[in-house]
């Protein structure tokens, strides 16, 4: 018999050396600091933490929870750090943006347990529709904002962090990016902390005090944050997270923070700038080390800032550099004759080389192998966009919608996406999404738009959206009785961001069975007045309730239901059922690519030698939407 | 195999597009190094690695190894998992008198279906693979044997072990061995090891 394999992050050995996400890291962190709630909403590049959090509760005997938008997760911790417990809540960078509000609140209670944001910030968007620095929501908060630069600081951290919170009594941010989270390393195991507290709803705790005098007695109550504010800055400056790792001999230095520290580190290295150069690595961005700030700009005639996207730490810099240091020139982002990192998408070694160089004047590097000559091979090299896999339900979806439009002849309309796979419905072949805001943003745009111009107006949402955050749009839309129609797709899981369960699987994160919440019951109580639910692999009857849903004069709602295709697969894998592929029959094929062109399920290849189409059997998971598309029956079902 | 008891820097990609595993394989890779002592970072993307997207793993090793990300030109060895991802991380990471193991079978993106786009020969490939500056290239259709040992998903394994085979990495065959056997149990772990020996027989055998 073989033992059950336990993943690294869940090994009770401390000492050992293992190779960890940056996600499994903080989670670790978590775990080794004694963390007992967690709670979160999945968004990329954070969704790993709570994950793997879920992945080892039942064995430590902790609670980790998805909530079904990130502003209930933050409450879900806030309630937990107010009676007391060590509480993480970790999330994508804009869905710090829905838990403002309660964190704007909560830093005013004084919470007795340990209180850590995580915040996955995603330069370049890798898989964001912005970059947002949320440095400034931490400023903006008055809570303190720590910046790990690699898996293993980001670990000891997290332990640490839970003690600065509870000092304080002040939740933290752990500000974190994609090339933290997303990040393996080497990171020793530390010990696992056992203590398990019972939280504790005492009337003499502070909180539950404020609320009642702040209103009789007009205390100022941004008061106190304000002196804790203080506080920490002093306290920052004995922190070994911000450290002068390098003198310089050349009245040169570069300050880097966060995870930017691994670039300038290299680059120094590469350019042969050791002993040149000083360097002071930034692991606490607010509030500022002003102290030691100070003496090492003290040293310098010229500084340059590494940090991404916005100017945070350098504008902060600055206004130290004002008594600290007057005539030091600070190079960065900020004085356009000094400009020398940009302020968008993500760093590397080579982009801080290369200002490095120009900032120390010495040669800027060049790459290898990247003589002009290459152009050609450039030009050789196929571009591949995004696509939704093979099977996907939402690519049926939004062919049957059009299939609609087109049959109705509604040429004035316009179709608002939302957050998710669905998104891509905006790429070739059916470029069916005009815009989209942030999550739920297709309900309520789409009615504006319906009364700004009268006109059809779509909203297309998946499950998991639907449910964070479409559901107060809805109501609006009864209530004022504005005709939009909203397509929720519906593939019963979070897909986009790793398939983790929603409140419509009734599955938790620590996979117990919970209560589902089924949409249709929603929608029905929200009292829409036409609501059809589709299978999206039925083609003609999808067709059939999509022209309904259209044709009706008012709010119309189609839940389109079905597995998403990835999942199926791994289902059936799990199951030991082989999914049969189809087949083109190439007598029948006449090559019109009619499948490609209307639908373009990536399984569908064209051969141009044949003037054929054929399905790549490695992809096909045997959905046998396309069979139904084909005009002349040529894609047959496998054996 | 390169064995070295001080490796300053050692940079690979493993590229692909979402879905062929690419994940897991650079995953092994680098515990292995872990398991040999060495300092390791491993930048990924993980947005698009299931949708048909190109997905690329960095994997860098040895003690001056910083950034989880990689500059153009500095990466050593590019196993491609698919001809056109490994041509697109070639022409950016690979340095000069890199190396290259590559299955040849295409994944064909939709708008080369739909006539908009055009997909490169394997001849053409190859030529370019060697423009650009690849010493050695080792190439053979994976997704086929994968499909003769019964799962076309295995050939990120067989693509492991032509890796292994190349001599081109600075890890031991056996530690990586090793980490398959500590992941994978029962039929699954039989099926993975035996993908992985026929990549690197096969890789050998170039
Ligand atoms: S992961 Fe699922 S929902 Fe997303 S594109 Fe693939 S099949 Fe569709
Ligand atoms: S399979 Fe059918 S739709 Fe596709 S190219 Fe052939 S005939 Fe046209």
């Amino acid at each position: 018999m073989s033992r059950r394999w336990i993943p690294p992050y869940a090994l009770d050995e401390p000492g050992r050396r293992v190779l960890l996400l940056g996600n499994q890291a903080i989670a670790r962190g978590f775990l080794e600091g004694g963390g007992q709630v967690a709670s979160s909403y999945p968004g990329t590049p954070a969704s790993e933490i709570l994950e793997t959090i879920a992945d080892f509760a039942e064995m430590y005997g902790i609670y980790a929870e998805w909530a079904d938008n990130e502003r209930v997760a933050f409450e879900v911790c806030s309630g937990a750090a107010m009676c007391g417990l060590r509480t993480m809540c970790s999330m994508k960078h804009i869905g710090v943006n829905w838990a403002m509000d309660p964190l704007m609140h909560v830093v005013l209670r004084n919470p007795t347990g340990g209180f850590i944001l995580v915040s996955g910030d995603d330069p370049s968007q890798h898989s964001s529709a912005n970059e947002q620095d949320n440095r400034f929501l931490a400023r903006a908060a008055c809570i303190p904002c720590y910046e790990p630069s690699d898996p293993a600081e980001a670990k000891e951290m997290t332990v640490k962090l839970f003690e600065i919170s509870e000092a304080y009594r002040l939740p933290v941010m752990l500000r974190v990016t994609t090339r933290l989270c997303h990040v393996r390393g080497d990171v020793v195991l530390g010990p696992i902390r056992m203590e398990r507290r019972k939280g504790k709803m005492a009337d003499d705790i502070s909180w539950r005090k404020t609320p009642r005098l702040t209103g009789l007695e007009r205390i100022p109550p941004q008061k106190p944050l304000h002196d804790k504010e203080e506080k920490l800055r002093e306290a920052a400056e004995s922190l070994e997270w911000n450290r002068v790792e390098a003198n310089g001999g050349e009245r040169l230095g570069v300050i880097a923070s966060g995870v930017s520290y691994n670039y300038a580190r290299e680059a120094i290295g590469r350019l042969g700038l050791e002993g040149k150069v000083a360097l002071l690595k930034l692991g606490i961005t607010y509030p500022l080390p002003e102290k030691l700030i100070s003496n090492f700009l003290s040293e310098l005639d010229r500084l340059l800032v590494v940090e991404e996207l916005e100017p945070f730490v350098e504008l902060q810099v600055k206004a130290i550099s004002k008594e600290a240091n007057p005539k030091i020139e600070i190079y960065g982002k900020l004085d356009p004759a000094r400009k020398l990192i940009p302020r968008e998408f993500e760093l590397n070694t080579f982009i801080v080389s290369n200002a490095l160089a120009e900032f120390a004047g010495v040669p800027k590097p060049v790459p290898p192998g990247q003589g002009a000559e290459l152009g050609e091979v450039g030009r050789m090299v196929t571009p591949r966009g995004l696509t939704m896999c093979a099977g996907c339900p939402h690519r049926a979806t939004g062919y049957e919608l059009k299939q609609a439009l087109r049959r109705l002849k509604v040429e004035d309309y316009i179709i608002i996406g939302d957050i998710g796979c669905y998104g891509m419905l905006s790429y070739p072949p059916l470029r069916m999404i005009d815009t989209y805001l942030g999550m739920g943003s297709s309900v309520g745009v789409s009615q504006g738009c319906a009364r700004a111009t009268g006109g059809m107006a779509i909203g297309i949402i998946g499950d998991s959206t639907f449910l964070h955050a479409g559901i107060p749009g809805l109501i609006s839309a009864v209530w004022n009785n504005t005709k939009i129609k909203l397509v929720i797709c519906d593939n019963m899981a979070t897909a986009m961001t790793g398939f983790q369960p929603h409140p419509g699987t009734g599955v938790t994160a620590m996979r117990r069975q919970g209560n589902k919440v089924e949409i249709e019951n929603v929608v029905r109580g929200i009292g829409i007045p036409c609501l059809e639910i589709i299978d999206p692999y039925k083609v003609s009857e999808s067709v059939e309730a999509f022209t309904r849903a259209l044709e009706f004069d008012g709010p119309a709602v189609v839940i389109s239901r079905r597995i998403c295709a990835t999942e199926a697969v791994r289902l059936a894998r799990r199951q030991g059922v082989r999914l049969k592929p189809y087949f083109v029959d190439p007598e029948k094929c006449t090559g019109c690519r009619t499948c490609i062109n209307t639908f373009g399920c990536p399984a569908l290849v064209y051969d141009p030698s044949k003037s054929k189409a054929w399905i790549d059997t490695t992809l096909c998971m045997g959905c046998g939407v396309c069979s139904q598309i084909c005009p002349f029956q040529a894609i047959i079902e496998g054996e | 195999m390169k064995k070295m008891a001080n490796l300053k820097e050692f940079n690979l990609i493993i590229a692909g597009i979402g879905g062929q595993g690419n994940l897991l394989a650079s995953e092994i890779i680098a515990s292995a190094a872990v398991r040999e002592g060495r300092r390791v970072r491993v930048g990924e993307t993980f947005g698009a690695a299931q949708r048909g997207g190109p997905v690329a793993s960095y994997i860098r090793i040895g003690s001056e190894v910083y950034s989880p990300i990689l500059d153009p030109g500095r990466a050593d060895l590019i196993v491609g998992l698919e001809p056109v991802e490994t041509l697109r991380n070639t022409l950016r990471f690979l340095r000069p008198g890199g190396g290259i193991v590559m299955n040849t079978r295409p994944i064909v993106p939709v708008e080369v279906s739909m006539g908009l786009q055009k997909y490169p020969s394997l001849e053409e490939i190859l030529e370019a693979l060697r423009r650009i500056g690849a010493e050695r290239i080792i190439y053979f259709d994976a997704t086929s044997e994968a499909e003769r040992l019964g799962m076309a998903i295995v050939m990120n394994m067989i693509m492991l072990g032509a890796a292994a085979g190349s001599g081109l990495l600075p890890i031991s065959t056996e530690a990586i061995r090793q980490v398959i056997t500590d992941r994978l149990a029962g039929p699954l772990l039989e099926l993975n090891l035996k993908a992985f020996e026929l990549g690197f027989e096969k890789s050998r055998s170039q």
